[in-house]
């Protein structure tokens, strides 16, 4: 029986009828995206590179040829990276918590912290708008206890603090889901063979969630790059991320070409940084794994 | 002691991941228009205004028929998918699972300007149909994925039984698979709604000035004015998504997230 309940599919002996018939179902998906997914991207990639109608690279020279772009791609670049380091670093706490079923308030913890997730990163931006404003809740409880210090509204770290608060499920979720792989007994093993809990955790379970730092860094940092809410809210026009970039000349100046240059810029730049953290952590761990 | 620090550390993230939702519910229920500490008053009337605003109140129906909309149709699109991807080869279906996942891979903002050159160059005009579409892109994929996570969970000598017995393959999905899936198959339907309400970066790109969602109605607000009226909307927002969180938790848990086994029927 092994043999057929991989992957749940159907079994392959006979019924090739019904198999087919099913394969037909593929059919609406597959035409409603290439209908107004794939065309479209077609249209818009060959508008950046044909913007008066025959090709050259004028858009993108346009772009690479203005300072003021480039801060804007590295901004982007800055802000999302940073923002992946603090999710990891924040959740990774809450994710060891979360993978133990024992934990007499775990459900509370995940309603608190994967919830959020599902409200409007606008209300959420909202909310840090409140807290970070000129005289919002930070900068009251700063100066009241004698601390002085400006607003963090329409700044960068500012837009940082958001951006971890909006995507901090994410990297929990993908973390917690790691966790939840590792045989407890390993740690145990570890243990009795006298390792503290340091090296425990360095050694053990630090290398073995890898695959979920990967994935969770990678989600993160798509989803802060991509992110246009939070920056727009939180930063503005003083904080002009890749994102606002494409609004700003898509809906308000109405160059479309240049528009959908600098989404395709964006895109490019954040597949090559993430495939390069891929490659970079999987040979770190392949690395790890020859000098045992 | 390790245990002890690592919960109240739990216990203060979780607090700051509440926080700024549970201050948007604060001002709103604050009686002067701008919230200061502590606030001045308690009052309902900003949910008044927003609710007898038309402005308001036409994008929060019409936030709720799109979310609807969306919702359907990729539970239908994306089921249908999930069936299809199962019956075809392995490497085909893997090809095809990266292609139906990779809007979620690609920038919003770049689809949702790339839709909206598209219907300029067709002379279609921005409506409900347009944004309905256009979110239907960013919503099909958890269908999909939700869907074919929960095939693994199921033997497939059940069906190949009911097949074997003679029911042909429309009562063999009917009464054998989709009572096996019917959790995913909710689950993707109120995710679908759920990314229907928070999505703003397509909706901005496809919506005019008579077909504008909620989202992106408050979106504008904001980038102006913050203040107690824009709370309240906000407020309106939150408890559509807790609304839906609840129901999904209900039924399927939320623990499904995780990628960890459903919980069974």
């Amino acid at each position: 029986m092994s043999t057929t309940v991989e992957n749940g599919r159907l079994p392959a002996a006979g019924n090739s009828l019904l198999r087919l018939n099913a394969g037909l179902l593929l059919v609406p998906a597959l035409l409603f995206y290439a209908a107004l997914f794939v065309w479209p991207l077609v249209l818009s990639t060959w508008g950046s590179f044909a913007p008066a109608g025959q090709l050259s690279l004028e858009t993108y020279a346009h772009f690479f040829g203005d300072e003021f772009y480039r801060s804007v791609l590295w901004r982007s670049m800055r802000i999302s990276a940073i923002t992946t380091l603090m999710t990891l670093i924040i959740g990774y706490p809450i994710a060891v918590y979360l993978s133990q079923n024992w934990r007499k308030g775990r459900s509370l913890v995940v309603f608190l912290v994967i919830a959020p997730m599902f409200v409007s990163a606008v209300v959420r931006s909202y909310g840090w708008i409140i807290i970070l404003g000129p005289n919002g809740i930070l900068s009251s409880l700063m100066n009241s206890i004698g601390i002085p210090m400006g607003h963090l509204l329409y700044s960068e770290a500012g837009v940082i603090i958001a951006l971890t608060h909006v995507f901090l499920p994410f990297m929990v979720i993908a973390l917690v889901g790691s966790l939840q792989q590792i045989d407890p007994s390993l740690a145990r093993a570890a243990q009795i063979l006298g390792a503290n809990g340091v090296s425990v955790f360095l050694r053990v379970i630090l290398p073995l969630t890898l695959p979920g730092i990967s994935a969770g860094s990678v989600i993160v940092f798509c989803l802060a790059a991509s992110g246009f809410v939070t920056p727009a809210l939180v930063g503005g026009a003083a904080v002009p991320v890749m994102p606002y970039l494409v609004y700003k000349e898509g809906l308000l100046v109405l160059n479309w070409p240049f528009a959908s240059a600098v989404a395709l810029i964006l895109l490019v730049a954040t597949a090559l940084v993430t495939a390069i953290y891929t490659f970079a952590v999987r040979d770190g761990a392949s690395k790890r794994r020859v000098v045992r | 002691m390790m245990n002890r620090v690592l919960t109240v550390y739990v216990a203060i993230v979780s607090g700051l991941m509440i926080f700024p939702i549970a201050i948007v519910i604060v001002a709103s229920l604050n009686s002067a228009a701008y919230l200061s500490f502590p606030p001045s008053g308690f009052s309902l009337t900003w949910y008044q205004q927003v609710m007898s605003d038309p402005i308001w109140s036409d994008a929060l129906w019409l936030t709720l028929k799109i979310g609807v909309a969306v919702a359907s149709l990729s539970t239908v699109l994306g089921v249908a998918a999930a069936l299809g991807l199962r019956a075809v080869d392995n490497t085909l279906s893997g090809v095809l699972q990266t292609f139906f996942l990779s809007p979620l891979m690609l920038p919003t903002v770049l689809i949702g300007l790339a839709l909206m050159q598209f219907y300029q160059s067709l002379g279609v005009r921005a409506s409900v149909l347009t944004v309905t579409l256009g979110q239907l892109l960013i919503a099909c994929p958890y269908v999909i994925r939700l869907v074919l996570a929960s095939f693994n969970g199921i033997d497939p000598r059940l069906e190949r039984a009911a097949s074997i017995l003679g029911a042909n393959p429309v009562r063999v999905f009917w009464h054998v698979t989709f009572p096996l899936i019917r959790h995913a198959v909710l689950a993707g339907f109120l995710f679908s709604f759920i990314v229907s309400l928070d999505d703003v970066n397509i909706a901005l790109f496809l919506s005019d000035t008579h077909t504008t969602p909620l989202p992106v109605q408050l979106f504008s607000y904001i980038e102006q004015n913050a203040d107690s009226l824009g709370a309240a909307a906000a407020s309106l927002l939150v408890l559509l998504a807790c609304l839906a969180v609840f129901i999904c938790d209900r039924i399927v848990g939320i623990e499904w997230l995780f990628g960890a086994k459903q919980r069974s029927s």
